[in-house]
């Protein structure tokens, strides 16, 4: 080979790697150039990509005209990708939320309070603590199309079993916990926890204290959402009716716990009921998360539709909105996909199906239900909870103290 | 192969040749040639090492988030970082991590490689049990190791049946940084085996026939003759060992999560941590260039010390 071959053949190499590179950049700018909408979601599976088709062919019903492609990665790599996905010229117009995200989301969304009153889109008809969860920095970025108020599922067998009346729309912490104590032996425990600060929000939320000051602020170290974190642990370090979790264990490791009969308790999501009821072999009971009262107090988790703060069809973004979370969408989705829809008149499709009672326990539950609302460093602050809950747990260090240490940490 | 030839003839003549104009051009062609085989190892150099370790010492002078615009911080980030006991928790766990993990390593394998390298049947075989861990996905090996030193784990049970009481492996802070390390050291040691096994097999047989004939024992063997012989091999084992071990990440990710607490909480983790779920890539490059700093002087130490143990005569 001569010199004058090899720079020929480096040359066209280059050139070559140059003209690929330039053919594979990016999608085509479904935004900015008419044609469907892109939908900027998480798809983790084929069941996922199902979800959301069913979603549009749903919505089509409602808006023939409607079309909307989806693109997106796995639900555990949203949240980075989303916002480096938005970062660039040709972003996608709609793009989905949950509520707990959407403080951390904010920037990306476009606020829809001109698009609602123009479009005469009746917001009354919508879950209250959603359209709060989805509101950030006192305009709304989403409309919900879920608001699952989070539960208790119980083994209504190994109640009924030991002779304990089966919980419904009321259940006192005190009664939660001598059930759990009563259902634990040497080798069996009651309930199954998990790390992290998902549960515990809820447990805190139904004793009615929060993670948030006045302003929105992130306040962990307030009195009452210590106690009710601390009452949490003590459920493990104390009265002993769960295991202390691994800071690893994901929340996969509780549910198979539940479902194997290896716990009767798990406070979950409503979204586990039709997964729960398929594995478990045993009566599937849900009732409300334990308050110190008895009286429901939910906290809701739940995701949305939102336009990018980037989209130039805004107009035509909002009315996809408006057909993609139509009470007929949703009513159809609770029906195949078993999400509890943020619109109450939809519910009753929810109930389909379900064990007695179900409907009434989420209905009491959003009767009453604050949004899991959250600050823009949330997810420091469940990273850090994974890591020290282990320790609440096995009562090495107070709630105070983890507390203390992660609001020290996120800095406010 | 008209290159290969003018290669040969630069290299062969260039000392006595003297500097007439032929040989100038001669040795400017022979530059661009050089300079053309250079380019692609260079390129690849600049593009993947040198810019990205710019682009990442530019970015931990700002706050840089996923989205939005960036605000110049200055040396904000270092101070920041300097004043974060989380980071020297993740520093003195790394380290800690570091150098349990790599001395281990070594002992482990030299003591295999050692074992191997007697007249054992079999040995190819063992050599590849060895060697397995170290080609399995480390992810699928962590949650094997997860799956047998949970509370009710395969361990536990073992050791319950010997009326031994289990713990909490990695809950309790005070076992699961070194369940981490048992569980890196047997994903790794396999290849520290091949390695310190190809310095022992590099050793001439006269040499260790002579000092047996000279009357030592299999002891002042290995401590006079083996090490002093191997003792290349063992340099690049700790040197590369050494630099993995600094980069630790998968392992507290999937076995602990960098918990109970910030027990196991590693430095690569905190970085990416910072970097892709709290979204603050500045602070984690700060994190980067200090893991950078101190892999370098880690590894300097271990070069300056080099002179003094390691032997290239043969």
């Amino acid at each position: 080979m001569t010199v004058r071959h090899l720079t020929t053949t480096v040359a066209a190499v280059t050139g070559l790697a140059v003209a690929l590179t330039a053919c594979g950049g990016g999608d085509d700018n479904t935004s900015t150039t008419g044609g469907p909408l892109a939908l900027y979601t998480w798809v983790s599976s084929q069941s996922d990509r199902e979800q959301w088709e069913s979603f549009i062919a749903e919505a089509q019903k409602e808006d023939p005209d409607l079309e909307i492609t989806v693109e997106g990665p796995s639900f555990a790599d949203y949240w980075t990708k989303v916002k480096t996905r938005f970062s660039g010229d040709d972003a996608p117009c709609l793009l989905t939320t949950q509520a707990a995200r959407a403080q951390e989301l904010g920037s990306l969304l476009m606020p829809l309070d001109d698009l609602v009153e123009e479009h005469d889109f009746d917001l009354s008809e919508v879950d209250e603590s959603m359209l709060e969860g989805m509101t950030v920095d006192g305009s709304l970025r989403a409309i919900p199309y879920d608001a699952e108020p989070v539960v208790l599922f119980y083994n209504a067998d190994a109640f009924a079993a030991a002779g304990l009346t089966p919980p419904t729309t009321e259940y006192t912490r005190e009664q939660f916990v001598a059930d759990a104590t009563a259902l634990t032996t040497d080798d069996h425990k009651a309930l199954a926890v998990t790390p992290g600060m998902f549960i515990p929000a809820a447990w805190a939320t139904a004793g009615d204290a929060s993670w948030l000051n006045g302003d929105g602020e992130l306040d962990l170290t307030n009195g009452d959402f210590v106690d009710e974190i601390q009452s949490y642990f003590d459920l493990v370090a104390v009265d002993g009716v769960a295991n202390a979790p691994n800071a690893a264990d994901a929340s996969d490791v509780s549910q198979q716990a539940f479902t194997s009969g290896q716990v009767d308790m798990l406070i979950e999501g409503p979204w586990m009921y039709g997964t729960f009821d398929e594995a478990a072999d045993f009566t599937l009971g849900v009732t409300i998360v334990p308050s110190p009262s008895g009286q429901p107090h939910g906290m809701t988790a739940g995701s949305g539709f939102g336009i990018a703060a980037t989209c130039d069809r805004p107009d035509e973004a909002f009315e996809a909105i408006v057909a993609l979370t139509s009470t007929g969408v949703q009513e159809s989705l609770a029906a195949s996909r078993g999400i509890v829809p943020a619109r109450a008149e939809a519910l009753p499709a929810w109930a389909e199906g379900k064990g007695a009672g179900a409907a009434d326990v989420v209905s009491a539950l959003l009767s009453n239900a604050t949004a899991q609302v959250t600050t823009t460093t949330w997810n420091q602050v469940e990273t850090l909870m994974t890591q020290y809950s282990v320790e609440g747990f096995r009562g090495e260090r107070s709630a105070e103290e983890i507390m203390q240490t992660i609001q020290d940490s996120v800095g406010g | 192969m008209e290159v290969m030839t003018g290669t040969r003839t630069a290299a062969a003549g260039a000392p006595s040749a003297p500097a007439t104009p032929r040989s100038g051009r001669r040795r400017r062609a022979d530059g661009r040639v050089a300079a053309l085989f250079l380019a692609p190892g260079l390129i690849g150099f600049v593009l993947f090492i040198v810019v990205p370790l710019g682009g990442s010492a530019v970015i931990s002078l700002y706050e840089w988030p996923l989205f939005g615009s960036p605000a110049f911080v200055g040396l904000d980030n270092y101070a920041k970082l300097f004043g974060d006991p989380a980071f020297f928790t993740a520093l003195t766990n790394t380290l800690i991590f570091a150098f349990v993990y790599t001395a281990l390593n070594l002992v482990l394998a030299l003591a295999i490689a050692l074992w191997l390298g007697t007249r054992l049947k079999g040995a190819g075989i063992w050599r590849v049990v060895f060697f397995l861990p170290v080609i399995t996905p480390m992810v699928a090996n962590a949650l094997v190791w997860r799956l047998m030193l949970s509370d009710d784990g395969a361990l536990n049970s073992a050791l319950g049946t010997v009326g031994i009481e289990g713990q909490s492996w990695l809950s309790d802070s005070r076992f699961a940084l070194a369940a981490v390390i048992a569980m890196s050291v047997w994903q790794s040691f396999g290849y520290n085996v091949v390695v310190i096994t190809a310095g022992l097999t590099s050793i001439p047989k006269e040499i260790l026939e002579a000092s047996r004939i000279d009357g030592t024992n299999p002891w002042q063997r290995l401590r006079h003759t083996i090490l002093p012989m191997i003792s290349p091999s063992l340099f690049f084992a700790s040197t590369m060992t050494m630099i993995g071990a600094f980069q630790v990440f998968v392992q507290a990710q999937v076995l602990t999560q960098g918990g109970p607490g910030e027990s196991t909480n590693t430095l690569v983790l905190y970085l990416y941590r910072n970097g892709f779920s709290f979204d603050r890539l500045g602070y984690a490059s700060a994190i980067a260039w200090m893991l950078f700093v101190v892999v370098m002087l880690v590894t300097a130490v271990q070069f300056a010390g080099q002179r003094r143990w390691v032997n290239y005569d043969k």
